[in-house]
């Protein structure tokens, strides 16, 4: 069972007190506890080491705890150190005025009159006396002479006779050694008389002594006074010298009187001598008490000053944990008090921002769970999207946008929008149109804006908002775009296709009538008319006839556009495929063709039939583009590109080349730039080159030419296999 | 200040001077049995310091006490203690008669000398003097006894007893005079 602080507080003022009364009540002269002084002393001293041992101790570990900076510490040592200098100060000044007071009354004991009275009373008590011991001594010498004329037998009746003549208590008659010779006395039940010491013997040799004596014989009271008598020692003549020894009591009164004198002098001299010992006594037993009493009071304040600190300390260590973090932390209440109060407040406090901390939690749970949702949305849409801030600063992409845009968006996160057309040259159309977007309009807005890639031209449709916070504040802008340049072409291509198949419907059909017309009209009247008729009218109708097969020959080819046969996929050695097609041009065609492959390059998965147009077409486009000689020049090789790898290859002429300007709709059908051909040549490469996942393009960097740019798909397993 | 300075004194006090004309020595002691008493003789030398002599011609009552002990020796520790007794003599200085009483407080017997080293003398001198009773029964036959005699300072005033316990002048004791049992 733990006993309260409290009470072992006050049991510990209780013994003090109980010490320090009993020491105090020791001091008096009259006093039992007079004997029991020095243990006293004693165990208060002890005491006093015993708490000065454990105030050191509360000191050491205040000053541990103030240096280890722990909490509460410095509230503890300030109102220690106030306590201290609170208590300490009273006291120290009630101390020095207590020893002055105390070592004044103490001189006040002694005065010069009282030490004259004090002697002059004891003298006068001795002239009394002594006038009574020389009478005494006179009678005594009177009866020691006539002792001496007494014969030998008879001297003992003598003896007893003159002592009750002369009022002795006592007559002895002794040796001159202190031998008894003879003693007579009034007491019936006398033992042993009254000897004198030998010095006694050897002063009264001469003339005899005489002095006061206290009563020889058993104490009837240890630490009262005994009774005074006047003992009388004078030389006897006899035969050999002798001594009479006479014991006069004095009377009764003046035995008290004497006594009294006696006493009061003695006690007088007695503390004439402990003058300086009363006040070195009496000021310890003060700086006892004050010591005492000072420790127990510092060794209480610290216990105090624990327990009013301890609800401090755990707030602060309380308000350490929930400032790191742990809302969790619960303080116990320890007392019913203001500190109690606080202590209750503060769980309330941590309790609050504990489910206010969970309830955020949960919802930023909740938004990670949005962005994670929103971010796989966005991760696998095939539109792009890019979200700028209110300083119009990139803040976030997905894949898409990084693969339409051809951009590693974390090289640009945070910047400017103008840093990803400083990045990416050929964006800077792009960001400007976004730029004057953002800067114009706060609503919805759409464009169709085109890109040159290095893969080729890009339509994308771009859709911007801005991002608007719940007080209406501009937060910022979100763009989408999608590449519609395949659906852009893929419409291109369907109507051209359908022109191309209604062309080849519509003016097919007329013309073989036209022909047979024109052949019958040359059969029918060339006999009718005149040689000059006939000659005109044969030019007429070859001219009609030749024109009609050239009609026929384009509506042919724009069938052979709009019905491209289905594709027949197979691997496909490329630069074999290459070598086949340039051995079908001869020098003598007109055209020079240097062709440059790496070696193992990767098969393709391709149809080699359409592949061999794509080249025919390509070389072709040279000779009708060129003079003869036309030099043509075919490279491949492989490169990395979103994600996957790419067969490039090229095929090149030093013609005349294409204007910047038209290099746009060059692989629209019916596009040339030449005299002849009808215009589907580079748009039915595009076609074959696009229905095998592939993509070409004008190299707008050659200036020698013309230069096509050919990008096809490598199979998975070719990809393994050109690494390896 | 003073109090301070005596303090200091008080610490700073060899507890023994190293050269000294006073103190007390037992020179010789006996022990015999008287029926079912023991009775002690003994030659003791009381050399009193000045300190002491003026404190009883003030009127300073000293006590003197002689410790008698039969003590058997031990292997460990200090030597066991059989019995023991104390003969307390009292020694006080009358102004007024101007002689010494010597109060035997065991035997509740006094006596008066007119001169200091007249009652020392009385006081050295222990003739058939009965300890106490009761006597020990038997006598060990490995003890040994010792006596010893001391200024009893627990009797003097209240107010000398912090000063005696650490002067020099005060702690007067001789060593223990010790003999054999004879058995």
């Amino acid at each position: 069972m733990r006993i309260p602080l409290s009470l072992g507080v006050l049991a510990l003022f209780a013994v003090i007190l109980v010490s320090l009364h009993l020491m105090s009540s020791a001091t008096q002269a009259a006093s039992e506890l007079n004997r029991w002084y020095s243990w006293l002393l004693l165990v208060n001293g002890v005491g006093s080491l015993l708490l000065l041992g454990l105030v050191g101790a509360n000191i050491w570990w205040l000053v541990r705890q103030f240096r280890k900076r722990a909490a509460g510490s410095r509230l503890a040592l300030k109102m220690v150190l106030l306590f201290v200098f609170l208590a300490l100060t009273p006291a120290t000044i009630v101390f020095y005025y207590s020893f002055q007071f105390l070592h004044r009354s103490i001189d006040s004991w002694f005065d010069v009159e009282i030490d004259r009275a004090m002697d002059s009373s004891l003298e006068l008590s001795k002239a009394a006396l002594d006038q009574r011991m020389r009478t005494l001594l006179r009678r005594t010498r009177h009866l020691a002479e006539t002792l001496s004329q007494v014969p030998a037998e008879v001297r003992v009746i003598e003896l007893d006779r003159l002592r009750a003549r002369s009022g002795a208590a006592e007559l002895t008659l002794l040796t001159r050694q202190g031998g008894i010779v003879a003693v007579t006395s009034g007491s019936t039940d006398l033992i042993l008389p009254s000897l004198p010491d030998i010095s006694l013997l050897a002063l009264a040799r001469r003339s005899g002594y005489v002095g006061l004596d206290p009563a020889p014989g058993p104490v009837a009271d240890p630490r009262g006074a005994s009774a005074l008598q006047i003992r009388v020692l004078v030389p006897v003549a006899l035969e050999e010298p002798h001594f009479l020894q006479a014991l006069y009591p004095l009377p009764r009164r003046l035995n008290e009187l004497a006594q009294t004198v006696e006493q009061a002098y003695a006690h007088y001299q007695q503390m004439v001598y402990l003058r300086q010992s009363l006040k070195f006594s009496f000021s310890l037993t003060l700086g006892l008490i004050l010591s005492l009493s000072m420790l127990a009071a510092i060794w209480a304040a610290f216990l105090s000053i624990r327990r009013i600190v301890a609800p401090v300390k755990m707030l602060v260590q309380g308000t350490r944990a929930v400032a790191q973090g742990n809302l969790d932390k619960r303080l116990p209440i320890l007392q019913k008090d203001d500190m109690g109060f606080l202590v209750s407040s503060f769980n309330t406090m941590t309790a609050h921002l504990a489910r206010a901390r969970d309830e955020a939690e949960r919802s930023r749970r909740e938004v990670e769970d949005q962005r994670a949702y929103l971010e796989t949305v966005l991760g696998h849409l095939s539109s792009g999207v890019l979200t700028l801030n209110e300083q119009t600063r990139l803040k976030t992409a997905n894949q898409a946008a990084e693969r339409i845009l051809g951009i590693d968006f974390q090289r640009v996160r945070g910047q400017p929008l103008r840093a990803l057309a400083e990045a990416n040259p050929e964006l800077g159309d792009l960001v400007r149109r976004i730029r004057d977007h953002l800067l114009e309009r706060d609503g919805v807005w759409q464009e169709e804006i085109r890109i040159d890639a290095q893969d080729g031209q890009k339509v994308l449709l771009c859709r911007g908002s801005c991002l608007l916070g719940a007080d209406g504040r501009r937060l910022g802008a979100v763009l989408v775009f999608d590449d519609i340049t395949t659906l852009v072409q893929a419409q291109k291509h369907a109507a051209w296709s359908e022109m191309a198949r209604r062309l080849a419907h519509e003016i097919k059909n007329p013309l073989t009538p036209i022909q047979l017309a024109a052949e019958r009209l040359q059969h029918k009247l060339g006999p009718q008319v005149d040689e000059r008729g006939g000659q005109v009218l044969e030019r007429s109708t070859r001219t009609i006839v030749q024109q009609v097969e050239a009609l026929k020959d384009m509506v042919n080819a724009f069938s052979e556009y709009a019905r491209l046969p289905k594709l027949k996929r197979q691997p496909v050695d490329l630069g074999i495929l290459i070598d086949e097609v340039v051995t079908l041009y001869p020098p003598t065609a007109g055209v020079e063709i240097a062709v440059d492959l790496p070696p193992a390059l990767p098969r393709l998965e391709a149809d080699p039939l359409r592949l061999r147009q794509v080249l025919h077409n390509l070389i072709k486009n040279a000779l009708e583009a060129g003079r003869p000689p036309v030099h043509v020049e075919i490279g491949a090789r492989v490169v990395e590109s979103q994600g996957r790898s790419w067969l490039e290859w090229w095929v090149s002429d030093d013609g005349p080349g294409i204007e910047p300007q038209r290099a746009r709709q060059i692989f629209d059908p019916y596009v040339t730039t030449k005299s002849k051909g009808t215009g589907l040549g580079l748009a039915i490469v595009r076609k074959i080159v696009e229905e095998h996942g592939g993509s070409i393009r004008l190299d707008p960097a050659w200036r020698q030419g013309a230069r096509f740019i050919i990008r096809l798909p490598i199979a998975a397993a070719n990809q393994e296999h050109s690494h390896a | 200040m003073r109090l301070i300075v005596m303090l200091m004194g008080l610490c700073l006090a060899p507890a023994w001077p190293a050269e000294r004309d006073y103190g007390f020595r037992v020179s010789h002691a006996s022990l015999a049995r008287e029926g079912e008493v023991l009775v002690l003789n003994a030659a003791i030398d009381y050399r009193f310091s000045p300190t002491l002599v003026e404190a009883l011609r003030h009127g300073v009552p000293l006590v003197l006490s002689v410790d008698t002990c039969l003590r058997r020796p031990r292997r460990a520790l200090w030597d066991e203690t059989l019995w023991c007794r104390t003969l307390d003599f009292r020694l006080q200085y009358y102004p007024l008669a101007r002689v010494y009483r010597v109060v035997d407080e065991t035997h509740r017997f006094q006596r008066s000398f007119p001169r200091l080293d007249a009652a020392l003398a009385a006081l050295g001198r222990l003739e058939a003097i009965a300890l106490p009773p009761p006597a020990p029964p038997r006598l060990p036959r490995q003890g040994y006894v010792t006596v010893q005699v001391r200024l009893n300072i627990e009797r003097l005033p209240w107010a000398l007893r912090p000063r005696a316990w650490f002067s020099p002048d005060w702690r007067l004791r001789s060593d223990r005079y010790r003999w054999p049992l004879s058995g």
